[in-house]
């Protein structure tokens, strides 16, 4: 996994390390979204340079969006032809200054997905929908304190992240899938339609009150 | 003011309420995901959506579409509504 946070490199190099189709992808996007799509990117440069043992520069990597998925990968041939690495697949996640990316076989594991957010309150209507039955009541997030919120962000990710390995994201409701065991006393099951997923899950808080999730299934 | 334009409004209003933006910034080529600021704002709103019209707007079929044209056609069609 590679995390990038900002100011760890400067958008004045930006023609250092991404491609011209990239270049002009950013040139479209809204100002507000520049910043955590370009740390997105690098971060997945990064960690497929790094786990691939790749021998080219950042820019010798083209990271394709995809709609509705994960970004796929593609190399930068040295007389200029584009190669897909169809055996790799990505996961990715960015929250206000923050990006973490994960590259893996697609022949070894079935799904990976990342989810980060930084903890925050959420409005009533919001938890109960995305709450499963079962959780509302066995999870303590409906009173007024940071740990309520800590663990009501943590079972959000979770959930997230899993939707994601599973190539959903939020075209599966988050509702339709169901935590068991609480993620901040030990290891969790995730349950959809009633169905233990066999899915991994991994926690980490980082500085700045940020919960990083890993669900890999 | 036609039934579309009503509907535009109505739209337009779950819109700004939920995500607390201005309406002049909500036009119908508007994406969504430019809209919300995360995926969480993104889950707000679609849910709003379903709060305010019932099952007729319903969660599966918003989260699909793109634009606030196309969720405004959407609701159009299901309410009968000549676009």
């Amino acid at each position: 996994m590679q995390i990038i946070t900002r100011g760890q490199f400067s958008e004045d190099d930006i023609h250092t390390f991404m491609t011209e189709g990239e270049l002009l992808q950013y040139d479209k996007l809204k100002i507000s979204k520049r910043e955590d799509w370009l740390l997105g990117r690098v971060a997945l440069k990064r960690v497929a340079i790094s786990k691939l043992s790749l021998e080219v520069t950042e820019s010798g990597i083209e990271v394709v969006s995809e709609r509705g998925g994960s970004p796929s990968l593609r190399l930068i041939l040295p007389n200029g032809e584009m190669k897909m690495l169809k055996e790799i697949k990505t996961a990715l996640t960015h929250s206000s200054g923050v990006a973490v990316a994960d590259v893996y076989e697609v022949a070894k594991v079935r799904g990976v997905g990342l989810d980060i957010e930084k903890v925050r309150k959420f409005d009533f209507g919001t938890l109960l929908s995305f709450l499963h039955k079962q959780e509302r009541e066995e999870f303590n997030v409906f009173d007024d304190s940071r740990d309520a919120d800590k663990l009501a962000t943590l079972i959000w990710c979770i959930k997230e992240a899993y939707l994601k390995a599973r190539g959903f994201g939020l075209t599966m409701h988050p509702g339709r899938i169901c935590i068991q065991g609480n993620p901040f006393l030990g290891p969790v099951k995730i349950f959809e339609n009633d169905l233990d997923a066999g899915a991994q899950v991994t926690w980490t808080m980082l500085p700045g009150l940020y919960i990083l999730v890993r669900v890999e299934y | 003011m036609s039934n579309l334009d009503k509907l535009t409004a109505e739209v337009v209003d779950v819109i700004s309420d939920t995500l607390k933006l201005a309406k002049e910034k909500i036009t119908n080529d508007t994406n969504i995901a430019d809209l919300t600021a995360d995926s969480i704002q993104l889950f707000e709103l679609l849910i709003a959506f379903e709060k305010h019209y019932g099952s007729a707007l319903a969660y599966d079929e918003v989260v699909r579409l793109n634009t606030v044209g196309d969720i405004i056609n959407y609701a159009a069609k299901l309410q009968s509504v000549p676009a």
